[in-house]
C-alpha cells in the first residue's frame, strides 16, 4: 500500500482503531490539543517524539515486514499508537517519528527500541524501554524513565524526576526538586540545582551528585560495593551522616571516626540548622564528601 | 543509626509488598490461545519458573515485612533485634537461594533483547549475588551489627525489585501476539 493510500485510510477512520499493513511508510496526521495526551508503544526499532509549536501530531516512520497492524485510536484530547506483530519471535524493527505539540503528555513504550524524546515542555513524561537506550531532552513537570538494561539519560529541566535501570547507566542533568534513581551494576551521574529529596541506589554502580540541598531537605546515597561521591556547596548547611562498613570515608565536612572494635567508619557532622540532612551508607564502596 | 532510630525505621517499613498487577492471566490465555492455535501442548512453559521463583520471593519478602513491622521489639533491645534479624536471615536464606536458582539462567525463556542485553542482565544479577556473598559472609562474623542487618534487608529489596523486573521482561516477551 502507498503512502497515499495510507493517508486517505487515516483520515476515514481516525477515531477508530486502524489496520495497515506490513513495510508500509507511514504519513499521518492529526489534529489535536495542546495538551493532548499520546500513548506509543513499539516492539523492536526506534521511537522517536519531537516536540513543534502546532496543535498537530504528524506520524512518520516505516513499519517492519512482520507489522500485522498499527492499531491508532485517536481524537483531539487522546492518540494511542501501538505496533502489533504477527509472530512474537520474528520482529522487524519499525521506525515510530512523532512530531508532537510542546505541551503533549507523552507516554511512551518499547521493549528492544530506543526511545528518544526532545523539545517538549509538559506537565508529564513517562518513557520505558526494556532492553533499548531511554534518552529525553525536555522540560516537564514530571518525568519518570526507566530501561532495564539500557542507559537512561535526562536533559532539561524538571522539578521531580524518577528514573531507573538494572544495568544500564543513568546520567541526569537540569533537575531541581525531588529525585529519585536506582540500578544495579550500571553507574549514575545526577547534576541537581536544588534538591528538595534525593534518593539514589546502586548495588555495585558507582553513585555521584553533584547538588545543594534546600533548607529542609533530604538525600540519601547508598551502595553495596560502588563508590559514593557526592559534591555540595562549601556553605550547606544540615545533618551530615555517612556510614560505611568497610569502605574508606573521605570528607570536607567534619571528622570521620573509626569503630573500636571490628571494622566500620562513620561520620556525622552538623553545620547550621539541623533541618536538612544528608545520608550516605556503603558496605565496602568508598565514600566521599566533597564541597565544591 | 542508633537503636531508636533503627526501631522507628523498621516500623516505617511496609507492611506488605502487593504485586503491581497479576501477570498470571495474560500468560494464561496467550498459551491457552497458543495451544488452540498448534492443536499440541504449548512449547515447554520457560516462563513458569521465574514466574513462581517470583511468586515465591513475593510470599516470602511479604513475610520478611509483616515480620519486621509486628514483631519490632521495644526500644532498649538492640541485640536481641540484630540476632533476631540474623536469624530471619538464616532460615530464610535457604528458601531465597531456592527460588533465585530458577531464575538464574536468564537465557532460559530466549529472551527477545539485543546485543549484549541477556550478558549485562546476567552481571547485575551477579552483582546482587556477589553483594549478597559478602553481607552474610560479615553477618556471620558480626551478626549483631545493626548497620549490616539494615543493609541485607534493603538488598533483599533490591532483589525483589530485580525479580520483578524480570518477570516484566518475561511478560513482555508474550504481549502483542
Amino acid at each position: 500500500m502507498n503512502t497515499s493510500k495510507l493517508k486517505l485510510f487515516f483520515t476515514l477512520c481516525v477515531l477508530t482503531p486502524l489496520a495497515v499493513w506490513a513495510g508500509d511508510s507511514i504519513d499521518q496526521s492529526w489534529t489535536v490539543d495542546s495538551d493532548v495526551r499520546i500513548s506509543v508503544e513499539n516492539v523492536a526499532g526506534e521511537i522517536h517524539v519531537n516536540g513543534w509549536d502546532r496543535n498537530e501530531v504528524r506520524l512518520t516512520g516505516e513499519l517492519g515486514d512482520s507489522v500485522d497492524e498499527l492499531e491508532v485510536n485517536a481524537s483531539s484530547s487522546r492518540l494511542q499508537i501501538a505496533v502489533l506483530n504477527r509472530d512474537e519471535r520474528n520482529i522487524d524493527e519499525t521506525v515510530l517519528i512523532l512530531r508532537v505539540p510542546e505541551g503533549a503528555i507523552i507516554e511512551a513504550f518499547a521493549v528492544s527500541a530506543d526511545i528518544e524524546i526532545a523539545g517538549l515542555d509538559n506537565e508529564k513524561l513517562s518513557a520505558t524501554s526494556v532492553s533499548g537506550d531511554v534518552e529525553i531532552r525536555a522540560t516537564s513537570q514530571w518525568v519518570s524513565i526507566e530501561s532495564i538494561s539500557g542507559d537512561v539519560i535526562f536533559s532539561g529541566q524538571t522539578p521531580r524526576i524518577s528514573a531507573e535501570s538494572v544495568s544500564g547507566d543513568i546520567e541526569l542533568s537540569g533537575l531541581s526538586g525531588d529525585v529519585e534513581a536506582s540500578t544495579v551494576s550500571g553507574d549514575m551521574e545526577i547534576e541537581v540545582g536544588m534538591m528538595d529529596k534525593g534518593r539514589f541506589e546502586t548495588v555495585s554502580g558507582d553513585i555521584q551528585v553533584s547538588t545543594e540541598l534546600s533548607s529542609s531537605g533530604r538525600l540519601s546515597a547508598e551502595s553495596m560495593s560502588g563508590d559514593v561521591i557526592v559534591s555540595l556547596p562549601a556553605e550547606q548547611s544540615g545533618v551530615f551522616k555517612a556510614q560505611s562498613f568497610s569502605g574508606r570515608i573521605s570528607t570536607d565536612f567534619g571528622t570521620v571516626s573509626h569503630a573500636k572494635h571490628g571494622p566500620g567508619s562513620r561520620l556525622k557532622h552538623v553545620v547550621g540548622n539541623h533541618a536538612a540532612e544528608i545520608r550516605l551508607e556503603s558496605f565496602s564502596g568508598n565514600i566521599k564528601l566533597q564541597s565544591d | 543509626m542508633n537503636e531508636t532510630e533503627l526501631t522507628n525505621a523498621m516500623e516505617s517499613l511496609p507492611r506488605h509488598i502487593k504485586p503491581q498487577r497479576d501477570l498470571w492471566p495474560g500468560i494464561s490465555s496467550r498459551l491457552e490461545s497458543q495451544q488452540a492455535q498448534t492443536g499440541r501442548p504449548a512449547a515447554t512453559p520457560m516462563w513458569r519458573s521465574p514466574a513462581i521463583a517470583a511468586a515465591v520471593l513475593l510470599a516470602l519478602t511479604t513475610g520478611i515485612m509483616i515480620g519486621r513491622g509486628t514483631n519490632a521489639p521495644p526500644q532498649g533491645s538492640m541485640t536481641t533485634l540484630a540476632y533476631s534479624l540474623a536469624g530471619t536471615t538464616e532460615t530464610t536464606e535457604r528458601e531465597y537461594q531456592a527460588a533465585f536458582r530458577e531464575l538464574v539462567p536468564l537465557n532460559y525463556s530466549g529472551l527477545r533483547v539485543a546485543g549484549d542485553d541477556p550478558e549485562s542482565i546476567r552481571g547485575s544479577w551477579d552483582e546482587l549475588q556477589k553483594a549478597e556473598s559478602s553481607l552474610l559472609a560479615a553477618l556471620r562474623e558480626y551478626p549483631a551489627n545493626s548497620f549490616l542487618n539494615e543493609k541485607l534487608m534493603d538488598l533483599r529489596s533490591q532483589q525483589l525489585h530485580f525479580v520483578k523486573q524480570m518477570v516484566l521482561l518475561e511478560q513482555n516477551n508474550w504481549r502483542r501476539t
